[in-house]
């Protein structure tokens, strides 16, 4: 009897070890992907640094944005996973990159795609590059042929320049030697809006870059600032003190007031969207000292989002909606963290220096900030969880207030 | 006799588990150095190309585009050429300072008021410094004035512009109480973008967190 | 009561003999279970899907016959793990219209093509496939080397076809563990793919495919990595046949949710 119960207990007792549905395969924690950035292929009186340009943009673009690891030049694309590899040419009035991605260990083709036109594009078409290799690999596209707008004091007052997101190729916006701020991208990325004192009042400006027409869409008594577009580009969230206080409003794109959305005798200001447009996310002292509200977009259901810290300002939302990133005052200057629309996982992303003014990257991969760490004010990015920051402007510029298209 | 019977089945069914396990690390162990001897042949002789053609059997090859891709970027890339703005009119201040003489000895006699930091309430002595400047306002009834306010650079900027807006507004409210027309008073903010002491120390914040008062007319 | 029954047993000595014969038929079963192979099938019915006997001479027979050249030049290499020879390949840079030549004639490009004349740059084009080549081969021999060193430690099943094959699974498992980690990525949090592998009778993979992908296009990539780097070092399933089983890959220590 007693041998019969082992029998059976000894049969089945290896079986359920392997009964399961699946073998299971598991590895540690992730690596990176080793990609060799190969020298470009400069056939005939091609220039020379332009090999070298390219190689060092490739890098630059492609350790920011995470699951890459560049190999070193001098290792050659042995111990790499993917190489991607470019060929330059100079036909006639225009240029050529060719940029293929192949992967070593699966021994294919990633991706491929040449671009044409002029010289002066050649680094917008690497970047495009950058944008479809992160496309490829990881299924969703860079940012790298985003504009940064941003703020600069460069000469004595504050004027809104653009510039690439690596900090190349900064272009004048304003030109009227006073007070021009917080610029903000349509969705298009073909327009800005601002605010200028340009003709006295802080007034909120429509402008399109292309062809440099402007508007002046809002100029009631009083301020007219922090202006956001609407993620579909039809309204826009507006600071206006108009009615005695400063309170949210909704105007459309030609300025006309749809609704206003706060009525408190506290400070409102600093509204941002969430990506489906349905909540805004804003800053007011109403509790005492300024805190991060959500509140619905017809201003309803307001409720607090930040627990800690005394003084927690410029929200901004992630394009996934997952996030949302603000600045908050810790001792004499600002630091940079972000949280769960709920209010879980507060973080903190900065710890250098004051850094404030945080906005997600058009995919969500990078928060760009402004940050004094290093003596002037610069623009600044790192990637969303807080690692690689890195300066983007000049380093004796005085910028700030930087804000990432989507590509134009 | 039942707790014996238990003690033996617990022996017994841990022997059990523990001679089941020896003996499939037995074999296991015993193999060893077979598979390392059979390993290594195939590793040198499989070419990549061979080997990875099995794992992934669509492999659509990818040409360059360049159809899509150059008609894409052969558009002007050099969008942002805005045209240079005139550069119009300062901040109307100026304009104010230039008017009429008297006009200039009344700007004198208009003193600044000052705040604490993140506060727009009216200190004791920044309501008689506002007494004082209504007596002024009151003996000049055509001039016009506005009330700029100003904050120091340690907070948010945004919500500067909001504080020093209600700055202007508290000193506006007290003048009119003290019955000057609201016509006459007008209000900017200038949040943190005018500071009048460039330092980073508190002297510098005390002397920026400011009403100041500009005749317009 | 007490003292009746330890009269009639023979004490704890006795009590230990007992144990120990039991031990000794629990020995004869497992041993007994392990010359069954038969049985697992109905155990285990998803990895031993398809367990269609094919006829194979030997088992080693999985070793490609065209790849014998080869064989002589790659085992030396793994030993200067750097390369060199990638490196002097890079300053030469024409050689890159080559690729797309050689990929895609289609999509050559036309502009690089013009500078060199055409008998010349195809013997560099040549020259330049096979240095290429050589760096992927390094890469992969690289790896490989690693995964062998580690492949000892877990051990593997003889390819025998006398034995039964119990442990093929595990010690597929084993490989592609190993595999992985040399190749992991992932974007997200919790990724799993869930993939059938066909080992077919010369110890190569068959086939693999999907069953569910992790939606993390990383996550996915990095398993494909991961199975065609195992799949180059293989022993053939045991008994001439082949082998098919799924598999869940998934970072370590991260529960499945979704």
């Amino acid at each position: 009897m007693r041998i019969i119960l082992l029998l059976a207990l000894l049969l089945f007792a290896p079986q359920l070890v392997l009964a399961q549905g699946y073998i299971d395969v598991t590895a540690p924690a992730s690596r990176k992907l080793k990609i060799f950035v190969a020298p470009t292929s400069l056939p005939g009186e091609a220039a020379p640094q332009v090999g070298q340009e390219l190689s060092e943009l490739f890098g630059f673009d492609l350790g920011l944005a995470g699951p890459f690891e560049i190999s070193p030049r001098d290792a050659g694309m042995a111990g790499a996973d993917l190489v991607l590899k470019s060929a330059y040419s100079v036909q006639g009035g225009g240029v050529t990159l060719e940029c293929r991605l192949v992967d070593q260990v699966l021994n294919r083709e990633v991706t491929a795609k040449r671009y044409t036109g002029g010289a002066r594009e050649l680094r917008r078409m690497a970047h495009a590059f950058s944008d479809e290799v992160l496309r490829a690999v990881t299924g969703q596209k860079g940012p790298f042929t985003g504009k940064i707008a941003y703020v600069t004091k460069a000469s004595g007052n504050k004027e809104v320049f653009v510039m690439d997101y690596d900090g190349r190729n900064p272009q004048r916006v304003t030109n009227n030697g006073s007070i021009n701020l917080k610029p903000d991208f349509a969705p298009s990325g073909k327009e800005i809006i601002y605010t200028s004192y340009k003709k006295g009042n802080p007034d909120l400006y429509r402008r399109e870059l292309f062809t440099g027409l402007e508007a002046r869409i809002s100029s009631r008594p009083g301020l007219n600032a922090m202006g956001a577009f609407s993620p579909d580009g039809s309204k826009i969230a507006l600071v206006m003190t108009k009615d005695g206080n400063s309170e949210i409003y909704l105007i459309g794109r030609d300025g006309k007031e749809l609704a206003r959305l706060t009525n408190s005798h506290a400070i409102d200001v600093s509204p941002a969207w969430s990506p489906d447009g349905s909540r805004i996310v804003f800053v007011s002292d109403r509790l005492g000292k300024p805190q991060v509200f959500i509140m619905d977009a017809d201003g309803g259901n307001v409720r607090r989002l930040t627990a800690n810290g005394a003084y927690n300002v410029t929200p901004r939302w992630s394009p996934k909606g997952d996030r949302i990133v603000y600045a908050r005052k810790e001792g004499s200057g600002f630091q940079i963290y972000a949280i769960n629309p709920d209010g879980t996982q507060d973080t903190q992303l900065t710890s250098a220096g004051s850094n404030e003014h945080p906005r997600f990257s058009p995919d969500g991969r990078f928060v760009v900030f402004s940050s004094t760490r290093s003596g002037s004010e610069g623009v600044y990015l790192m990637r969303a969880d807080g690692t690689s920051q890195t300066r983007i402007s000049p380093s004796n510029g005085q910028d700030s207030h930087p804000t990432w298209s989507g590509n134009m | 006799m039942r707790k014996k019977i238990i003690g033996c089945l617990v022996v017994l069914s841990f022997g059990a588990l523990f001679t089941g396990g020896c003996a499939k690390k037995d074999v296991v162990r015993s193999e060893e150095p077979i598979s390392a001897v059979q390993t290594a042949p195939p590793t040198a002789q499989t070419t990549p190309a061979e080997v990875a053609r099995p794992a992934q059997p669509v492999q659509p090859a990818q040409e360059a585009r360049p159809e899509a891709q150059g008609g894409a970027t052969a558009q002007p890339m050099t969008e942002t050429t805005p045209t240079r703005e005139p550069a119009v009119a300062q901040e109307a201040p100026k304009a104010g300072q230039a008017a009429k003489a008297p006009a200039a000895e009344l700007q004198a006699e208009l003193q600044k008021i000052y705040f604490n930091f993140d506060s727009a309430d009216l200190s004791e002595e920044s309501r008689g410094v506002l007494s004082k400047n209504a007596d002024y306002l009151s003996k000049q009834p055509s001039v016009k004035v506005r009330i700029e306010g100003n904050c120091d650079e340690r907070g948010s900027d945004d919500y500067n512009m909001a504080l020093g807006e209600r700055r202007a507004k508290a000193a506006k409210d007290y003048l009119v109480n003290l019955g000057i027309a609201s016509d006459r008073l007008a209000t900017i903010s200038y949040g943190e973008e005018k500071p009048v002491d460039q330092g980073h120390d508190e002297a510098a914040w005390a002397q920026n967190r400011r009403d100041e008062f500009v005749i317009v007319k | 009561m007490k003292r009746g029954l330890t009269a009639r047993y023979p004490g704890p000595g006795g009590m230990f003999i007992v144990s120990f014969l039991c031990h000794a038929v629990a020995l004869a079963i497992v041993a007994n279970w392990n010359l069954f192979g038969e049985l697992k099938p109905d155990e285990t019915p998803v990895t031993y899907v398809d367990m269609v006997t094919l006829p194979v001479a030997s088992p080693q027979s999985g070793t490609p016959a065209p790849a014998a050249e080869k064989a002589v030049e790659a085992p030396p290499q793994p030993a200067a793990p750097p390369a060199p020879p990638p490196v002097m390949s890079h300053p030469v840079q024409p050689a890159k219209p080559a690729k797309p030549a050689a990929k895609a004639p289609a999509a050559a490009t036309p502009g690089n093509a013009k500078e060199t004349p055409a008998a010349e740059s195809n013997d560099f084009t040549q020259r330049m496939a096979k240095l290429e080549q050589l760096a992927q081969e390094r890469r992969q021999a690289e790896v490989l080397e690693r995964l062998k060193k580690k492949g000892t430690r877990t051990g593997m099943p003889g390819a025998k076809g006398a034995e039964a094959g119990s442990d093929y699974p595990t010690y597929l498992q084993s490989r592609l563990k190993d595999a992985l980690k040399e190749v992991m990525v992932s974007q997200t949090k919790s990724p799993y793919v869930i993939a059938t592998i066909t080992v077919s009778p010369d110890g190569r993979i068959a086939q693999y495919h999907v069953e569910k992908g992790s939606g993390d296009p990383l996550f996915d990539d990095a398993v494909q990595r991961a199975v065609t780097l195992a799949g180059k070092s293989l022993v053939p399933p045991p008994g001439g046949a082949k082998f098919k089983g799924m598999f869940r890959f998934r970072p370590e220590g991260v529960g499945i949710n979704k």
